[in-house]
């Protein structure tokens, strides 16, 4: 007699969905009092197991149903054939839920078990569809799921399209997996994070997301929520990627551009000023850092300055250290946090016309102290964002108030650049002709300004990257 | 312009004393600064003789000490009346009197007018201007304010100077029966923001600085002797080249012995917080409130901005050119 426990359907749906393979498909009929549905799993090219369901037929639509007058058992058996549409092989289950119809009933499973006496008949109440929709979610993995990563080849760049396992085979819904990888340039379309099964090397897709994490190293959470769906729940800013496989895959640069060995990119910004102003300075730095950011291992520190207060009563707001020597994600965190915040109005009792920058050099220079004499990035550029010039050390014909620490400016940026090598680029809110005084000076190397700076064209001339970096659209894998 | 009268007080009314100078150049800010001046001796003290001086005196003192603002400038003739309490000292003269025994009392009658009223461009009305030329007539003695970083900026100190003054003498000089050659009154000639980095380094360059051995902040000092050097230093600078006509100018019409200069300064120098003493580095006492048209482009010109006072303030011989020619009207021939 047919089981009238789901429980053993369960097991039978679990065992039959796991032992699809290929193009096998398991049909399901389902009848009980309300008609009669036909459902079928297969597994995708991915190999994860999809559900499929007709339309249920109502008895009232079939012949079978029909009361009183009753045509040739043959055609009404004929006709509810073809809406189970039972394969002549293959995995097939039948399912009958209790039918206040038993002679109806005892006639539908008779023809259904006489067209596939092997198919195991099980009696449930549970909708067939649910349970199917259960038996997929708990299906474990028949291929390993990898994210598709590009792998730059140590000595010459090259970039190679490969997999990062994510989950093997066998894993369950629910399994979690941590991964760390690097993002490159995004051309700010982001990254895409792409989930594949490989087919003899060709990679099958299973879901695809867009981040825009930003340069540099990160690690990723994902989660298993099913076969064929796979969340990625740290960082956040995930979202379902719509481009085109083939599009991706040929955007892809041939290799890394512009690969330096190392360098490390300290940009201070101004946070005085017009809103707007700051805005502009932070927007400029935030773009430049992902643009470099992709290119070589860069290190990327970020440093704000504001103003002297020169009135005791308000404290001298120091020199902020967001980030130092860390990758380009975390100097674009700091940009966001700095943009969150109010910035002191230009005036009284803060100098209007002068900033912290002495100060800000006097603390680059003490964290490069601090970092001793052990290995140093090849590059280390000084990028300055702001409008107003230091103070100098003590009173001068500038008529700017003399810094309160009596901090040497000029003095700092030759010892920067004796002691550490330090190159030197500015991007001013002015015009940068004609170059005079501090920016001069501090825009050495590169001076522009901040509205018609090259962005593209700033990593390489400061030697942070060989070549405008292209975008590279997977995530990146170095070798160990 | 601002007039003092000095009097015995409660006795015979006293002479006049003119303020006078470029607008700008500080005669407000000077005034503004008595209060805190002699708040900070321990010998004189300040008096007002009427409720509105009284009221100017408190409100210039707080705006200048707590508000660190400077006093607008005059835009219109305004009188007030002081009277300035000293120490006992003997002997008695007609311009003192005893405050208990010894007490000296100096009664000033102050008219503060416009800068501007002294050169071409704004005259002021004729009614003013003869107020002006009379109260300059009947003063017997002048505080003359030369600033010298508008003399650099802009170089209208002769300007101010030649008009008025070439009046004056007509009208002393050379009316009916005049037979003077110079001009009666004693003048104190002030060399004012010595706190600027500009004048301090000019005085220190002629090596004119000195300290004073009690004074416990250090500031540097110029000594009244060699205030005229540091003066003719400063107009050697001048932006049209014609500093050297006013300095020519008041030689030649006032007695050469009528005469003393001033290095002063209404705010001071900035004192350092930390130690309490003069930093010869950061000197500057007062701070711009709006940003440079052109940043760090060419420095504007001082006299086209606006600043506040930075920390502080400790005037530089504000008191002593009225303390000067108030012993010397009083034909105190002793004063130094």
């Amino acid at each position: 007699m047919p089981e009238t426990d789901s429980g053993p359907l369960r097991v039978a749906l679990a065992q039959a969905i796991a032992a699809l393979s290929g193009t096998d498909r398991l049909v399901v009929v389902a009848a009980g009092a309300d008609g009669v549905v036909r459902c079928h799993v297969r597994r995708d090219e991915s190999g994860t197991p999809c559900g499929y369901r007709r339309r249920p037929v109502a008895w009232a639509d079939l012949l079978v149903g029909t009361e009183g007058d009753l045509p040739g058992t043959t055609d009404a058996e004929r006709e509810l054939l073809g809406v189970a549409g039972l394969p002549a092989a293959g995995p097939v289950i039948l399912v009958f839920a209790p039918d206040g119809d038993d002679s109806r009933a005892d006639r539908v499973r008779g023809w259904l078990r006489a067209a596939r006496p092997d198919a195991p008949v099980f009696r449930s109440g549970t909708p067939i569809g649910s349970l199917i929709t259960e038996a997929i979610a708990n299906d474990p993995l028949c291929q390993p799921y990898d994210l598709v990563v590009l792998r730059p080849a140590p000595d010459t760049g090259r970039l190679r399209l490969g997999g990062l396992r994510l989950f093997g085979s066998g894993a369950k819904r629910g399994s979690s997996a941590q991964v760390s990888v690097r993002c490159g340039p995004d051309g700010g379309m982001g990254t895409v994070f792409a989930v594949v099964t490989w087919d003899g090397g060709v990679p099958r897709l299973v879901v695809q997301y867009a981040a825009r994490l930003g340069p540099g190293k990160h690690t990723l959470t994902a989660r298993l929520e099913r076969p064929g769906l796979v969340r990625f729940v740290d960082p956040e800013g995930f979202v379902p990627a719509e481009a085109g496989w083939g599009e991706l895959v040929a955007m892809v640069p041939p290799e890394l551009p512009g690969r330096v060995d190392s360098a490390h990119l300290i940009c201070a910004v101004e946070v005085y000023g017009t809103a707007a102003e700051v805005a502009e300075r932070l927007s400029r730095i935030s773009q430049i850092v992902t643009v470099a950011g992709g290119s070589g291992d860069l290190q990327a520190s970020l440093i704000a300055y504001g103003p002297h207060s020169y009135d005791w009563r308000t404290p001298d707001r120091p020199v902020e250290v967001l980030a130092w020597a860390a990758s380009p994600a975390e100097v674009a965190a700091g940009v966001d946090r700095l943009a969150r915040r109010g910035v002191p109005k230009p005036g009284y009792p803060y100098h209007p016309d002068a900033a912290q920058l002495e100060d800000m050099l006097a603390t680059v220079t003490g964290l490069l102290r601090e970092a001793g004499p052990g290995p140093r990035a090849a590059r280390t550029v000084l990028l300055t964002v702001g409008a107003r010039p230091p103070h100098p050390p003590e009173d001068d014909p500038s008529r700017l108030l003399p810094c309160p620490r009596h901090h040497d400016w000029a003095g700092l940026v030759r010892y920067l650049t004796q002691k550490f090598g330090l190159a030197f680029a500015a991007i001013c809110d002015a015009p940068p002709e004609p170059a005079s005084g501090a920016w001069a000076l501090l825009g050495r190397d590169l001076l522009a300004q901040t509205s018609e700076v090259d962005v593209r064209g700033l990593g390489p001339a400061l030697g942070l990257t060989s070549a405008p970096p292209t975008p590279v659209p997977f995530p990146l894998l170095d070798e160990p | 312009m601002s007039a003092m009268s000095t009097e015995q007080a409660g006795a015979r009314p006293g002479k006049n004393i003119a303020m006078w100078g470029a607008p700008g150049s500080g005669k407000t800010t000077m005034l503004a600064a008595l209060g805190i001046a002699l708040a900070r001796r321990p010998d004189w003290l300040i008096a007002s003789s009427d409720e509105a001086s009284m009221e100017y005196l408190i409100t210039m003192t707080n705006a200048l000490s707590d508000g660190r603002a400077f006093p607008l400038a005059s835009e219109s003739l305004e009188s007030y009346h002081w009277t300035l309490i000293g120490p006992e000292q003997q002997p008695r003269s007609w311009w003192r009197h005893r405050r208990g025994p010894g007490a000296l009392r100096i009664s000033l009658s102050l008219v503060d007018v416009p800068g501007g009223w002294y050169g071409d461009k704004n005259p002021p009305a004729p009614e003013a201007a003869k107020k002006l030329q009379d109260n300059l007539a009947q003063s017997e003695g002048i505080v003359f304010l030369f600033d010298p970083i508008r003399e650099f900026e802009i170089g209208d100190a002769f300007e101010h100077l030649h008009g008025p003054l070439t009046k004056l003498a007509s009208r002393i000089l050379g009316g009916p029966g005049a037979t003077a050659d110079r001009l009666p009154h004693y003048i104190s000639i002030c060399i004012t923001k010595f706190d600027e980095p500009q004048v301090l380094d000019t005085a220190r360059q002629l090596g004119l600085l000195t300290t004073r051995p009690d004074d416990p902040h250090g500031f540097p000092v110029v000594r009244s002797e060699e205030a005229r050097t540091l003066l003719e230093g400063l107009c050697s600078v001048s932006a049209t080249g014609s500093a050297d006509l006013m300095l020519n100018n008041l030689s030649k019409y006032f007695h050469k012995d009528r005469i003393k200069f001033f290095v002063t300064s209404s705010i001071g120098f900035h004192l350092n917080r930390d130690t309490g003493r003069f930093d010869q580095g950061n000197v500057r006492n007062m701070i711009p409130t709006t940003p440079s048209p052109s940043l760090g482009g060419a420095p504007p010109l001082v006299s086209e901005r606006e600043f506040r006072i930075r920390g502080q303030v400790h005037p530089i011989n504000v008191v002593e050119p009225l303390l000067w020619l108030g012993r010397r009207l009083s034909g105190d021939r002793t004063a130094p």
